[in-house]
């Protein structure tokens, strides 16, 4: 009924080969494992049992056991099998002879225990461990065994330590270490015996692995783990181990193995690629400008950079489409160029196009983008760059350097070692000085000395503070022909507000200067020839005046009735009437020029009606003689701010005037009155007199000494005079007038207070 | 009228026709003349070496402003300062052909001047002098 013990033998390796867990537990390196049938066939033994007997791996196939075992002891260890079969007991265990290899007999504890390794197939499964003590006793044989398994180990590369168990899941103690342990951990293997494991953690042992490998110990379970610990020396290292749990036959853990393997290597390695990972992306998420990547779907990758620049967030422009952030007008191009580089047609090309951000503004943006094939997928990895800015203040400087190039004013620019980088084409016609000349030279080329001493201090003071300075320079020109410049020397800075450059500009005005100078000159004499002029004047009227009066005197005094000679009296009265008009010229002249020098008399609250009284009372003879008709309204603007002698002046003159200049046969008629206009005070006379012909006199209205009529006792002084008095006291005065139909004069008082 | 009248000028046709002037409009009985500031200066240095009831002060002196030697202010500058006090009751009219607006504004200051003729001197003028408070109170009291 049972399958052939060869067919059973096949399906325990498969079953082993399936099940890795069981393939486990019969890999155990030191414990001999031997699988059993209810009739006493091997079928399956692990390799540490084929060592133990000292055979090599593999050297052992299926047959009965009973050859393995001393003939006394395989009672022993058959009586008790049925029970386990009977389910009586789970574990038999005793002591045991194994005869190994050239009939060594080792001594050994085993533990039997009844395992389904295949459906509804129950084996005895032995667990032998070799009797430290009997077999001590039997060095010759056992000794042989512990060196072949201590050869075995220390030959492997692999690092493994044994220690026992502590059943209440303590720290267990090494109780041996191979020689590849040694070289890993620097420690002998003397010093780790006896010792716990946790020798080699330190300070900056990984602790939640340590507490992992507690839980695992505490359950006795295997498990692989990765420790920072340190050697002898103090070297760290990463070690990474599994352990594995030797259990008796009771199910009782005994001993722990662990396999370890140094893998610092491996695990820096790991960090540094980590790390320029993490650097990598760091730099490209921080980085000043935009990066993406694009395939045909859109876009993969946008750093922080590209978003900002766009004003979309990564997840929206991973989602977007290009139509949306593409000026319409430059889409069918950056179209293109997307799909041409991504089919591999156009190498790596820098273009520029219009871009939508979020918030609608558009902007000029520029990008280089290459071709990579990422995931399968082509794709283009670019950079990308607002460059709006860039493009304005290109064209900016455009404009600014056409006006620097054009500019008649010559502009030099230095560096702070005030050496000369540029100057303009107006420098070069102004100087005389070719480019290649001047170029790196100092401005000081062109230093006469005959500037103002502190002026190149001054404006190197004022530079230093930042400042811009504006002087007068006598330059020269590169024939030696001198030349003033007016120039204003400025501080220039960068966006960082650092000084990297002076610019000046300068105005040739040499022409400017030389005719202010004629023109100061011209003045001076001018008012020398006034001052001499008036000094003058004066001094003929004083001089003139004294026989003058003396005449007036003396014909005070004649008494015309002495006289009988009819001859000599009409002379006297023609002597007599020359005298009154060259007193009364005279009187005239001297008046005028008091005005004009003196320009500061008293000004006074003044009222127009107690004047035009005045008037007609001085001139009530005049007045009546010829039925003048006056009539006067200052109700508006009763008074002004006015010099009284002048004022009186103006009113006699004016009416004096009206009525010499009457018409004919007309009565005169005279209106004077007084109003606001626009906030000043006017004051008008108007009459119905003969008028003038303004076309023909214009220019001499005003004049001294014009006579416009041919009235036998006109002086031409009155409305001269009149003039002067307006001016004298900052008013305006206009006149209209025509033929025959009478004059307006109109005179508009300044508002100024001169109190 | 008045009893005694000085005349300073420096224009000998001027001293002669305000002579003749003073006499024809008979406003005073006696005319002394000074062609320069000086010689008037002069006059009352001498007055004062004689007894205070022999010296003759005039009631009025005519004076011209521009002479040489000293003008017409230099004298009323020496005259207050020295001979004040001996001649109390003369007073003086500036009589000038000067041009110059400020003599006259400096004549209206002084209490000692009665005020400021433009030549010639004429009947006229005296007439109008004679009507002045000035003229009244210093020269009609008693």
């Amino acid at each position: 009924m049972s399958p052939s013990n060869s067919e059973t033998y096949q399906n325990i390796q498969d079953a082993l080969d399936k099940n890795p867990m069981l393939k486990a537990l019969f890999d155990v390196p030191f414990a001999g494992i031997a699988l059993l049938s209810e009739d006493g066939i091997l079928l399956h033994c692990n390799h540490s049992f084929e060592d133990m007997l000292g055979y090599h791996t593999g050297d052992l196939v299926h047959g009965h056991f009973n050859k393995f075992v001393q003939a006394e002891d395989w009672a022993g260890l058959t009586e008790n099998i049925p029970s386990l079969f009977a389910k009586k007991t789970t574990t038999i265990a005793g002591e045991i002879g194994l005869i190994g290899k050239e009939a060594h007999i080792y001594a050994a504890n085993y533990q039997a225990k009844l395992i389904e390794i295949l459906p509804e197939q129950s084996f005895v499964i032995l667990y032998f461990s070799l009797n430290p003590i009997l077999n001590q006793k039997n060095v010759s044989e056992k000794s042989k065994s512990a060196s072949i398994y201590e050869t075995i180990f220390d030959r492997t590369s692999e690092a493994i330590i044994i220690t026992d168990a502590k059943s209440d899941g303590r720290v267990p103690d090494i109780i041996y270490v191979n020689q590849a342990f040694c070289t890993m951990s620097g420690y002998e293997a003397h010093e780790c015996v006896g010792n716990q494991p946790s020798m080699l953690t330190g300070t900056e042992t990984n602790l939640s692995e340590l507490i992992r490998l507690g839980e695992y110990i505490k359950k006795e379970k295997e498990g692989v783990f990765e420790l920072y610990n340190y050697k002898k020396d103090g070297t760290p290292f990463w070690v990474q181990f599994s352990i594995l749990p030797i259990k008796n036959d009771a199910g009782i853990c005994t001993n722990w193995v662990a396999f370890e393997k140094d893998i610092t290597q491996q695990k820096n390695q790991h960090a540094q690629l980590v790390e320029s990972e993490t650097k990598f992306r760091s730099l490209v998420q921080n980085s000043a400008v935009g990066i993406y990547i694009l395939d045909n779907e859109g876009f993969s990758f946008v750093n922080h950079k590209f978003c900002e620049i766009t004003g979309y967030t990564a997840d929206e422009l991973v989602k977007i489409q290009l139509p949306k952030l593409i000026f319409p007008i430059d889409y069918l191009m950056v179209n293109k160029k997307i799909q041409d580089s991504l089919f591999g047609l156009t190498p790596t090309e820098q273009y520029e196009f219009r871009a939508i951000k979020k918030t609608g503004e558009v902007r000029w943006f520029e990008t280089n983008g290459s071709r990579i094939i990422l995931n399968g997928n082509p794709s283009i990895i670019g950079i990308i760059s607002d460059t709006t800015e860039r493009k304005e203040s290109e064209e900016k400087i455009r404009i600014f350097s056409q006006a620097i190039e054009q500019s008649a004013a010559s502009i030099i620019i230095t560096n702070l070692a005030s050496e000369i980088e540029y100057v303009n084409p107006a420098f070069i016609k102004i100087s005389g000085y070719q480019k290649s000349e001047i170029i790196g030279q100092n401005p000081r080329i062109l230093k006469t000395e005959f500037n103002e001493k502190n002026a190149h201090k001054e404006m190197w003071e004022c530079l230093e503070r930042n400042e811009s300075w504006r002087g007068v320079f006598y330059n020269k020109r590169k024939n030696g022909e001198h030349f003033w410049e007016r120039v204003v020397i400025s501080p220039v800075f960068n966006a960082a507000g650092k000084k990297t450059n002076y610019v000046a500009v300068k105005d040739d005005i040499t022409q400017k200067i030389q005719l202010e100078n004629e023109k100061e000159k011209l003045i001076e004499e001018l008012t020398v020839s006034l001052n001499d002029l008036k000094q003058f004047s004066f001094i003929t009227s004083h001089n003139l005046r004294a026989p003058v009066t003396n005449l007036v005197g003396i014909l005070d005094l004649l008494d015309a009735t002495k006289i009988q000679d009819e001859e000599t009296l009409e002379l006297l009265e023609g002597f007599k009437k020359s005298t009154i008009k060259l007193n009364e010229t005279l009187e005239d002249l001297i008046e005028t020029l008091i005005i004009k020098s003196n320009k500061n008399i008293l000004f006074k609250e003044i009222s127009f009606e107690e004047i035009f009284t005045a008037t007609c009372h001085s001139l009530a003879k005049q007045i009546s003689e010829k039925n003048t008709k006056i009539v006067a309204d200052f109700s508006e603007a009763p008074q002004h701010l006015m010099i009284k002698t002048y004022i009186e002046s103006i009113f006699q003159n004016i009416i004096t005037n009206a009525i010499k200049y009457a018409q004919p046969n007309l009565a005169p008629e005279i209106t004077i009155k007084s109003y606001l206009h626009n906030g000043k005070v006017v004051l008008r006379f108007s009459d119905n007199g003969m008028g003038m012909n303004l076309e023909k006199i214009k220019d001499r209205l005003f004049g001294l000494y014009q006579k416009f009529h041919n009235n036998h006792d006109s002086k031409g002084i009155g409305l001269f005079l009149v003039k002067s008095h307006v001016h004298a006291m900052n008013g305006q005065i206009e006149l209209t007038s025509k033929i025959n139909q009478g004059t307006t004069i109109t005179i508009t008082f300044d508002n100024k207070d001169y109190a | 009228m008045l009893k005694y009248v000085m005349l300073v000028d420096d224009d000998d046709v001027t001293l002669m026709i305000c002579k003749l002037r003073l006499k024809k409009s008979q406003f005073c009985e006696e005319v002394i003349s000074y062609e320069n500031g000086s010689d008037a200066i002069q006059y009352f240095e001498d007055q004062m070496a004689l007894a205070p009831e022999k010296r003759m002060a005039p009631e009025l002196i005519f004076l011209d402003i521009n002479m040489p030697v000293m003008n017409g202010w230099e004298f009323i500058e020496t005259f207050e300062e020295k001979y004040q006090q001996a001649f109390p009751k003369t007073k003086i009219k500036i009589l000038s052909s000067s041009v110059d607006p400020k003599d006259e504004e400096r004549a209206n200051t002084n209490n000692r001047i009665l005020g400021f003729i433009t030549k010639p001197l004429t009947n006229d003028n005296l007439l109008e002098l004679m009507k002045t408070e000035a003229y009244k109170n210093n020269f009609q009291t008693n």
